[in-house]
């Protein structure tokens, strides 16, 4: 049984009978295995937040169903093991944060000896312990966040859906809730995230949707989703002078940097794998050596940037067993500007 | 549905609803409506002064009708925007994802608010008949007949201030029906003017019946006195559950007529919940 599953999951938005409707999201079919952690990326106003709370039962889809351990989200028990972060989360500013997380395993069910070991243990477990008993009003924003995580988990759940969970947090705030989810994937936990740090979606991911206006434009393993398209070849050789590489004809560039720290090798990538097999007969007949030919793949930002923008609806990207990750780790997100 | 069943749907509204009364009990505006009630209450001597040989009497009237007044405030000002706030403060999609129905959200939300309107009119009354058995005890006065004054704490009293109860768990009602599906403006406005026109319901029952039937050889308008008796139906009949007049002059209510009342009460706040559940289960999430 899926935790998550969703089948043509559509909503339709009218805030009046005289407004426009608007689609937030659009025929979204989906399916998240048990144990895995799955990232959910797309542009601001892709439909994230739309599908993850109609997973919840937060919006009623216009068509379609959306089931949480096959249980309609319509049913408020398909929400029985499942912890939910929303996007900044708020909470009562008069209670603290022992009293803020008592009040949800209240709402659980949980019996009290058990909310009150859960909670210290949440406190502990997302490094707020020591202000504990202080009210939510004196919390910062990172505090606000990591308390929001605590809420999500005390009861166990089997099942985390988190809405930006990375935002309002410094770098080492970052660092534990990459530990965290990791940890809860260790358990067995399966965490469905939506992020707009594409390097925290890659390092973390087991698998990653796209969404654009609304649409799924691409689904499938980070690493599959990321290393899908070879965007160039890059080539390390010995024997070659920049002035050589005319021959190789258009789209071939040369790596400074690598040029001044290497004396006598020559770094410049060709547009594509037949390029790069000119460039190495070029190499052999000036007597020089081929250092290296390595293939440069997309990043996941990259993929992200040309599918929100132009990917075609619902289309899945080619599954490959076996391709590496690329490497991307971009502090801060360098997709700030155009993703969620 | 088992017992274990029904306990978890209860766990769900008894913490929004233990969750409502501390948050309202945080409400500054809970304790100015309570501290206005209480000076009028107790400047019911001060217009007793004028009036002669009147000073219980006034104490009682104005005693009784700020206990109803001000507890209808107290929902009002405090009830009309306990979901709306719920809903701008984004509280509620903590909430709603747990376990937790829309109408157990609902009914949690009246029960803490009426909760706290029922702490804050039990303190007015605690006061108001402290304070009528102290003037009382003071101030014996005597009634217009020559007969001797009515006893400061007798069963009519308690009959009006029982009654007042049912009447704020029918405004409160009202007040969170508004709430789930306006803002906290226009909730006020509407809880405000349904507890106004529901003491008026008899009037629009006279009128229902004098537009039917036509006055002083006039033809009466049986669609007009369809319309209004239809008014007259579906509004609150607070008019029903306010004996303050009587109590002030010691005539109690039969018992019969006070156990209707009751249920008419009940009922009639019940049907308000299931329309406000109904509706809030409707709505869609910002």
């Amino acid at each position: 049984m899926h935790p998550i599953q969703t089948r043509d999951l559509t909503v339709v938005y009218r805030p009046s009978l005289l407004a426009r409707s608007t689609t937030g999201l659009e025929g979204l079919t989906l399916a998240v295995e048990a144990g895995h952690v799955f990232g959910f990326i797309g542009a601001n106003g892709a439909g994230k937040t739309t599908t993850i709370k109609t997973l919840l039962g937060l919006t009623r889809p216009t068509r379609g169903e959306a089931f949480l351990f096959g249980i309609s989200s319509r049913d408020p028990a398909s929400r029985r093991e499942v912890g939910f972060l929303p996007e900044a989360p708020y909470f009562y500013e008069y209670l603290s944060g022992r009293e803020t997380l008592d009040f949800y395993g209240r709402l659980s069910g949980m019996p009290r000896d058990r909310r009150r070991r859960r909670a210290d243990e949440a406190l502990e477990r997302v490094g707020i312990a020591g202000a504990a008993d202080r009210a939510v009003r004196t919390y910062s924003r990172g505090m606000r966040q990591r308390l929001g995580l605590a809420q999500a988990i005390i009861h166990g759940p089997r099942l985390a859906i988190l809405d930006e969970p990375m935002s309002g947090l410094d770098p080492l705030g970052r660092r534990d809730v990459r530990r965290l989810i990791l940890d809860l994937a260790r358990e067995g936990v399966t965490v469905f995230f939506s992020s707009h740090i594409l390097s925290d979606v890659e390092a973390l991911c087991d698998r990653v949707a796209v969404l654009s206006e609304g649409r799924l434009v691409a689904e499938g393993r980070v690493g599959e989703l990321a290393a899908a398209r070879v965007k160039s070849v890059e080539v390390r050789c010995t024997g070659l002078a920049r002035e050589d590489l005319a021959a190789l004809g258009d789209g071939v560039a040369v790596d400074e940097e690598a040029l001044r720290r290497e004396e006598g090798v020559l770094t410049f990538d060709v547009p594509d794998a037949q390029a790069a097999n000119r460039a190495a007969a070029l190499v052999i007949e000036r007597k020089g050596a081929v250092l290296a030919l390595t293939p440069v793949k997309e990043s996941l930002e990259e993929v992200f940037g040309r599918l929100a923008g132009h990917g075609p609806s619902g289309a899945r990207l080619p599954v490959r067993a076996g391709t590496a990750r690329t490497q991307t780790d971009a502090p801060g997100g360098a997709a700030d500007g155009g993703a969620e | 549905m088992t017992f274990a069943g029904i306990g978890a749907r209860l766990a769900g509204v008894r913490a929004v609803a233990g969750n409502t009364f501390r948050e309202a009990a945080r409400d500054r505006v809970l304790y100015l409506v309570v501290a206005f009630g209480l000076l009028v209450l107790v400047s019911g001597k001060v217009i007793g002064w004028v009036s002669v040989n009147q000073d219980v009497k006034i104490i009682r009237d104005i005693g009784l009708a700020s206990v109803s007044f001000f507890g209808a405030m107290i929902a009002l000002f405090v009830g009309t925007g306990l979901i709306q706030r719920e809903m701008g403060g984004r509280t509620i999609y903590t909430i709603l994802a747990r376990p937790v129905a829309r109408w157990q959200f609902v009914v949690g939300k009246y029960a803490g608010l009426f909760g706290t309107v029922l702490a804050a009119t039990a303190g007015m009354s605690l006061v108001f008949l402290v304070y009528l058995a102290i003037m009382t005890h003071l101030a014996p006065g005597e009634t217009l007949d020559g007969a001797a004054p009515p006893a400061a704490l007798g069963w009519p009293i308690v009959q009006a201030l029982v009654l007042t109860g049912f009447e704020l768990m029918l405004v409160t009602s009202l007040a969170v029906l508004f709430s789930s599906v306006s803002t906290p403006i226009l909730s006020a406005v509407f809880t405000f003017f349904t507890y106004v026109a529901g003491q008026f319901a008899s009037d629009v029952a006279w009128l229902a019946e004098m537009a039917a039937r036509g006055a002083e050889g006039e033809p009466g308008s049986p669609f007009w006195g369809a319309v209004l008796g239809a008014v007259y139906r579906l509004m609150p009949n607070l008019d029903l559950l306010n004996v303050r007049g009587t109590a002030v002059h010691a005539i109690a209510v039969p018992a019969g007529q006070m156990a209707w009342t009751i249920v008419y009460a009940i009922a009639y706040s019940a049907l308000v919940l299931v329309i406000a559940c109904a509706l809030f289960e409707r709505r869609d999430l910002p």
